[in-house]
This record gives structure tokens, sequence and C-alpha cells, in this order.
């Protein structure tokens, strides 16, 4: 049974159609890639799933169960985790306490364990020096809190949200790496990408969106030369 | 069978109410309707200029109402020593407080546009208790009031006596949403305003000077709601507090209508001055006049609040 | 290093606890409005850290004070016991309205607490029968029988209090919740947290500390009044004070309380009118300059001399 599974999940926005019957699923322990041209709806679709809005129709299923009205936090709870596209550090705390609020409230911790578990997390990601502010950070650290913040609630699913973009090819290898090394973990990932050389080295499987439909499911290499999905992105290919 | 299927769309449900109350009270309680519409008038026509900042420059002026009273003490104070009616010194108060307006803007309210709206709202309460207190300083909480023969002015209508010159806010409220939306609409610097209140960076691109837009917009609201204090002067004793009522009953139109909605300020003014003049109609009930506002600033925010419970 | 810092916090409050005995009657009057406003800046202050400004201040000190008041000319509770309830009656309306209004944020929110004041006064001024209508209700005796030593000390064991809770908030994960909550909800809800049930928590805490205050400030001198217990100026002094001080810290509104109460007091001899212009001036000053407040400077500068330390 797959672990996260999409039901002609539809969203519309005022006039606009951002998500349009979107089947989806995904299973424990892959890793799948999303990708799309811009203003595809990718965002979008983990907006929905994670609980940020609510589908104008259809259904999102966590583990068997119907989440489709269950509010963001309780989604979080329950094991799904995402990162955010435009960063969004807590300023107000150090780089650990940003780890630690998922592992409070994601995962009821006291704040002994949440601060063990999120020293542990952000070290298994290479990030040190916790105790900083956050206004101090490089955009590849920034990056990694980010991950470590999602991943301390022990999410079940993890979304990454265009994690990579602005990175230069030392540091996109470096989270490319840390991913991997995520996935032996167990948990399902899904990976929402521009970057194609990180699909193309991380996922299992792809899916792509188009103007909030799917127009193509497969392999890496199936679908990078599909037709219908090369003029979609109108000749933008990595 | 079309007539009653149009009966059902939103569009004249509206109107039709509005309709049926009126030949309600015309035929119960006509004085309800002649009060309801001049106080309404009042409360419209102080709150437009609010919705104007608020649509365009996109903050909420807590200091709004005193802006008013300052008006009105201004035209005060003039017409007291130069003898020249308040009406006509509106005029005066208009250009003066245009100037206030731009200064307040420059020194103060520019600098907290692009900050959390938190420090917005506390510059602006800021500024209203430093004009309250100033009032206060300079002119005694004791209440002033110009007394003028012409507002005593009265007619007949069947067995009703009423009033005559409480028409002149509902009046001057039609006039100041008319001179708005021909602004906004056909001049130039108004279709420039109404593309920065909805789009900024937008407007920024497209060339247009969002700054001075601003400025602009925020100098106009307030000369315009300094010249409503003199018309308010002709019928109401000021003293410093006077103002800060008409804030909070600003903003309940305000929210009712939908920020943007300068035409729905003006309905729901009358409604809620209709509604207010009602319950004043009930003996022994009077001092629960003012509950019509909150109450109706409670639901709407209720209503709002339930509705966006998605994100 | 940490340690001085308790052993100068204990020596404050020693030297506070004593205060009635090192000082005249005039310090003392003076020290009892300023422990009050402080008590009022901090509970404002404890809701602010969610990001949530509420102007409701005045309102819940004043829905204390008639509560606390009501009750014990009931007959039915002791001033202490009815100080205490009137905490939880300002709680009880706190989680109310929290419960309705609180999923709408920012300006809406503060706008309806701006107008708690005037929609308790206009209901407590329609129940004369019950809360004396406009003219108010008088005591027939002060709280300790007028007391001034022990009506300092209720005065300081409510700042106590108070500084307990914001330390609470400080210390607990109700920090995480509210400081999350305030810099970005939607990364606070996505991790795990329920933004709506802390938030009417903070404000239905804060709100019911607020009543407490109230209902101590009514047994102290003896009556309610609409005009008096809802008077602006709770609302306008604790704010001027905690951002003056600085903001989001259990030291910051003590510090700007201290300040603008003493300063507060040389103004009033001064300009006995108007005197409060310089809060709302400070108010505007202080938002537009010097965001954090006296202890946010002190911080900063503090940090760079560390830095520098560090280089050397």
């Amino acid at each position: 049974m797959s672990i996260l599974k999409t039901e002609s999940l539809t969203i519309h926005f005022g006039g606009l159609v951002a998500l349009d019957g979107v089947d989806l699923e995904l299973e424990a322990g892959e890793i799948l890639g999303v990708i799309g041209p811009n203003g595809a709806g990718k965002s979008t679709f983990i907006n929905v799933v994670s609980g940020v809005y609510l589908p104008t129709s259809g259904k999102v299923f966590f583990d068997g169960r119907d989440i489709t009205l269950q509010p963001a936090h309780k989604r979080c709870r329950l094991g799904i985790g995402r990162t955010f596209q435009l960063i969004h550090p807590l300023t107000d705390m150090t780089v650990l306490q940003n780890i630690m609020v998922a592992a409070l409230f994601g995962r009821g911790m006291n704040q002994r364990q949440a601060r063990a578990e999120a020293t542990s997390i952000g070290e298994s990601l290479g990030l040190f020096g916790l105790d900083r502010d956050v206004s101090s950070l490089t955009v590849l650290e920034v990056k990694k809190m980010e991950i470590a913040r999602a991943l301390a609630s022990r999410p079940k699913v993890l979304f990454l949200d265009e994690v990579m973009a602005g990175l230069n090819v030392e540091e996109t290898n470096q989270l490319i790496d840390a991913v991997k090394e995520i996935r032996t973990r167990g948990m399902a990932i899904c990976v929402v990408e521009h970057v194609m050389s990180v699909i193309r080295q991380l996922t299992d499987r792809v899916v792509v969106l188009d103007s909030g439909q799917i127009i193509a499911e497969g392999l890496y290499e199936e679908v990078s030369s599909n037709a219908r999905v090369i003029s979609a992105y109108l000749g933008k290919e990595d | 069978m079309v007539l009653l299927k149009k009966l059902y769309q939103k569009k004249y449900l509206m109107p039709l109410l509005a309709a049926a109350v009126i030949i309600a009270l015309v035929a119960w309680k006509p004085y309800v309707l002649v009060q309801g519409l001049q106080r309404g008038g009042l409360y419209a026509l102080i709150a437009l200029p609010m919705a104007l900042i608020l649509g365009i420059v996109g903050i909420i002026n807590l200091a709004h109402g005193e802006f008013m009273m300052l008006g009105a003490y201004f035209v005060y104070w003039f017409c007291i020593h130069t003898g020249i009616d308040p009406l006509v010194a509106m005029t005066i108060a208009f250009v003066a407080f245009f100037l206030i307006g731009a200064i307040v803007y420059l020194v103060t309210i520019k600098h907290v546009l692009k900050a959390p709206e938190l420090n917005q709202l506390l510059l602006t309460f800021g500024i209203a208790m430093v004009l309250t207190e100033f009032a206060n300083l300079l002119w005694t909480s004791q209440a002033r009031k110009l007394h003028l023969s012409y507002v005593y002015s009265s007619a007949k209508v069947g067995s009703l006596t009423f009033g005559t010159f409480g028409f002149i806010y509902p009046v001057a409220a039609i006039v100041v949403l008319v001179g708005l939306l021909v602004f906004l609409k056909y001049t130039r610097t108004g279709q420039a305003a109404l593309a920065v209140g909805q789009n900024p960076r937008g407007a920024k691109l497209v060339g247009i000077d969002v700054n001075r837009t601003y400025l602009l917009i925020f100098s106009l609201s307030i000369a315009i709601v300094a010249a409503i204090g003199a018309l308010f002067l002709t019928r109401h004793s000021i003293f410093p507090a006077v103002g800060s009522p008409y804030t909070m009953k600003s903003f309940c139109l305000i929210a009712m209508a939908g920020i943007g909605n300068l035409t729905g300020v003006l309905w729901v003014g009358f409604g809620l001055g209709i509604a207010e003049a009602l319950v004043l109609s009930f003996q022994g009930y009077g001092g629960w006049a003012d509950v019509v506002f909150f109450a109706v600033l409670v639901a709407v925010i209720m209503v709002k609040s339930y509705r966006r419970k998605i994100a | 290093m940490k340690n001085w810092r308790y052993i100068a916090y204990g020596a404050i409050a020693i030297l506070a606890i004593l205060f009635p005995f090192y000082s005249g009657l005039y310090v003392r009057q003076v020290a009892i409005t300023i422990l009050i406003y402080l008590a009022l800046a901090l509970s404002w202050d404890m809701l602010l850290r969610s990001g949530q400004l509420s102007f409701g201040t005045a309102g819940f000190f004043g829905l204390g004070s008639y509560a606390a008041v009501l009750l014990h000319l009931s007959g039915a509770v002791s001033p202490i016991v009815s100080i205490l309830l009137g905490g939880l009656f300002a709680f009880v309306v706190a989680l109310i309205f929290g419960v309705a209004v609180l999923r709408l944020r920012g300006m809406y929110f503060a706008i309806t607490t701006l107008a708690l004041a005037s929609i308790f006064m206009l209901i407590i001024r329609n129940f004369p029968a019950l809360t004396g209508g406009p003219e108010g209700k008088m005591l027939p005796s002060i709280i300790f029988g007028g007391d001034p030593s022990k009506i300092y000390w209720l005065a300081l064991g409510i700042v106590f209090l108070a500084i307990t809770v914001s330390e609470v908030f400080q210390r607990t994960r109700i920090f995480f919740a509210l400081t999350s909550i305030r810099d970005n909800e939607l990364v606070a809800k996505s991790s795990g947290l329920n933004v709506f049930k802390y938030l009417v928590f903070a404000f239905a805490i804060t709100s019911a500390l607020q009543g407490i205050i109230g209902g101590a400030y009514g047994h102290m001198y003896g009556f309610v009044s609409p005009a008096g217990s809802f008077n602006v100026n709770f609302l306008l002094l604790p704010l001027a004070m905690a951002l003056l001080g600085g903001i989001h810290s259990t030291a910051g509104p003590i510090v700007g309380a201290v300040v603008l109460g003493v300063l507060g007091e040389y103004l009033k001899l001064k300009i006995p009118y108007g005197h409060h212009l310089v809060y709302g001036a400070i108010i505007i000053i202080v938002t537009l300059f010097m965001a954090k407040g006296i202890m946010g400077v002190v911080k900063t500068r503090t940090r760079s001399a560390k830095k520098s330390e560090v280089r050397e």
C-alpha cells in the first residue's frame, strides 16, 4: 500500500486552476521527482498535501487514512514533513532552536530530548555551530537547516521544495549525498526540482506536471525524452 | 417564473431587502429612517477617507478620528476669531490639513510602510494619543460648540417633523464618494493610485511613482477628514476625545463593505445608521445603540475568520 | 558569569521587598503606581511575543476590577479571593473572545481588541443596578484597611507573579511556540504546532493577568467606574513602557516601567495637563527608530563588545 496517495486532487484559486485532477502515489522508501515548467503547480501540490491549502475537490490519503480535511499541524504529526521554497528561517531563534521547533511540536518531545535530537540531526547533515544566529548562515547552511527542521518531526514522507535552487555544483552534490543518506532511514521522499541533474541522480521515478495536470510519468530517461514534456518546457532543458 | 428566479440571485437580494426595510420603516417609524440616514451618512462620510488610505496605502490610520477632531477645532477657532461660517472655513481647513497630512506622512508613516503591520498600528496609535493629548493640553477637555441658526431648520412631511440640516451628512457622503470615484477612475493620478493599491510592485515597474502616490493619498485623506470636522462641528459639540469612537466605527464599515469597496461603505453606513436609530427609538434601550456597531464588528470578524480557516 | 546575575536579581528583589521600610509615603505611592503599570506592560508584551498586538489591556484590567469589586461587595468572598476570581473572569471572557476572533490575525485582531474596553464599558453602563452605572461602585473599605505597606506588597506580589509567568513564557516550550508563530506562522504550523491553540492560550492567560492586576487596583483604591477603570492610560502607559524598555523580554518592560514611571512623576509636576503626550511621543519614536528599545540597544552593545573581545 502506498504511503501517500492523491485522488483527483484539484484546487482553484479564484478563476485559476492550479491543480487539475492529480492522481499520484508515493511508496515508502522511494524517491519521487516532480518536475514541470514554472507555474505548473509543483509547490501548490506540496502545499495542498501538507495542509497549507484545502483542495477544492479530490482526496489525500496518508498511510491509508483520509487526511484531506486535516489541518497542517496534524498532518505534520502524522508524518508529513516539508521544506519551504522561499527560505523562511525563524529569525528570532538560533539554528538549533529552529530545528527544535519541529521536534518539540511535531514529535511531542520535551526540551531536553528535542535539543539532543535537533543536534544529532543537524550534525548528521553537516551543520555545525548550532547556537549561531540564523542571520550568519550561508545559503547552503540555511538549506541544511530547513531539511533538518523537516526531519526533526520524524516524517514518513518528506517533501523537498526546490532545495537545490541557488547552489553551486559542489554544494548541490553535498545535498544530493545528504538526501541519499536520508532515504536509507526508510522514508519516502518527494523531490520537487528545476535542476535536472539532481533529478537524474536522485530519483527512482519522475512525474511531470504542467498547468496542474500530470502529463508524464516514469523513469527519468523516458520522461526527459518525451515529446510532450519537452514541448511543455519549450526547450528548457538542463 | 423568470422574475422569481431573479429574486433568488444575490445581486437582487440586497436591494430588495433594503427596499422592504425602508418601506416598513416609512409605515411604522419614519423618524427612524430620517435619523438613520442622517447618522448613517455621517458615519459613511467619515469612513470614506479611511477606506481610501486602507485600500491604496494599505495601512489603518488609528489616528483618523483625531484628525477629524483637530479639523473641527481648527475651524472652531477660525470661526470664533474671524466670524466666517464654518462651511466656508472648511476649504481653508482642507488646504491646511493637506499640508499637515503631508508632513505627518513624510516624518512618520513613510518609514513604517515596509515594516511589519504591528509597527504601523503602534505608530498610528501613538499619533492618535499624541493628537488627543495635544488637544487636551491646548484646549482642555471642556466641550465647545458653535451656535448656528441654520442647523435648526426643519421640515414637515405629513405628520412628521424633522430637522433637515442633518441631511447634509448623507449628501456630503454621496458627494465625496462620487468625487473619489471620479478621481480614481477618470484622472491619471487617480488611476495610478488605484494601480498602486492593487499591486504596488507592478505599478512601480510601470513607472508610477509609488511614494508620491502614497503621499498624495494620505494627505488627501487627512484633508478630507479635517474638512469633515468642519461639517461635524456645525451640529455637534467637540472635545478632544470626540473623534476616537469614529475611528472604530469607520473600521466597522470598511470591514463589512470590504477593503477597496468605497460604494459599499456608503450602503453599510446607511444600514448601520438605520439600525442604530432603530435601537435608539425604543425607550430605555438608548444606551445600547453603540452595541450595533460592536456586534457587527464581531460578527464580521467571526464570519471572515471562519471563512479563512483554510490557510 | 551567570551566577552574579542571579545574585543581582536576588538583591533587587530583597531591596524591593524591604522598600516600605526605608521609603517615604509619597515615594511608596509612586512605586505602587509603577508596579501596577509594570505588571500591565509585562502582560502586554507576553502576547506580543506571539506576534499579535492587543489593545485590550485597559479592557481586561477594568473587567477584572469590576469583577473583583462586585464579587466582594456581594459579600461572598474576601478581597484576595475576589482578585483571583477577577482574573478568572477575565480569562473566560478572553477565551471566548479569542476563539471567536483569533483565526484572523494582525490588523483585525488588534482593532477588535481596541474596541473591547468600549464594549465592556457599554455593557457595564447599561446594567446600573448591578454595576452602579456611570457612577460606578465604591467599596466601604480599602483592602488591608488602607495599610500602605501591605498594599505595596500586594502590588509587588502581583509583579512577581507577572515576572514568573513571563519567565515561564520565555523558558518553556511556550517560548518556541510563540516565537515561531511570530516569525513565520506557516513554518510553525507545518512543524506540527497548533497555532490557534497557542494564540488563544496566550491571549487568555495574559488577559487573566490583566484582570488580576485590575482586581488588585480596584481594591487598592476602593472604587470602580466605567471612565476610571477602563481609562486609556491603562493602555497607553504599559505600551509605551514595554516599547521603550524593549519588547519580547522580561527585563525590557521592567526597565521601561521604571524609567517612564519616574519620568512620568517628574513630568506630572511640570506639566499637569497633557503630559501623557510624552507617552504617545515615545511610542512613535520607538516604533520609528528604536524598535528594540533600551534593552535592545544594551544587547547589541554587549554583543559587539563580546565580539571584539573574542577577536582579541
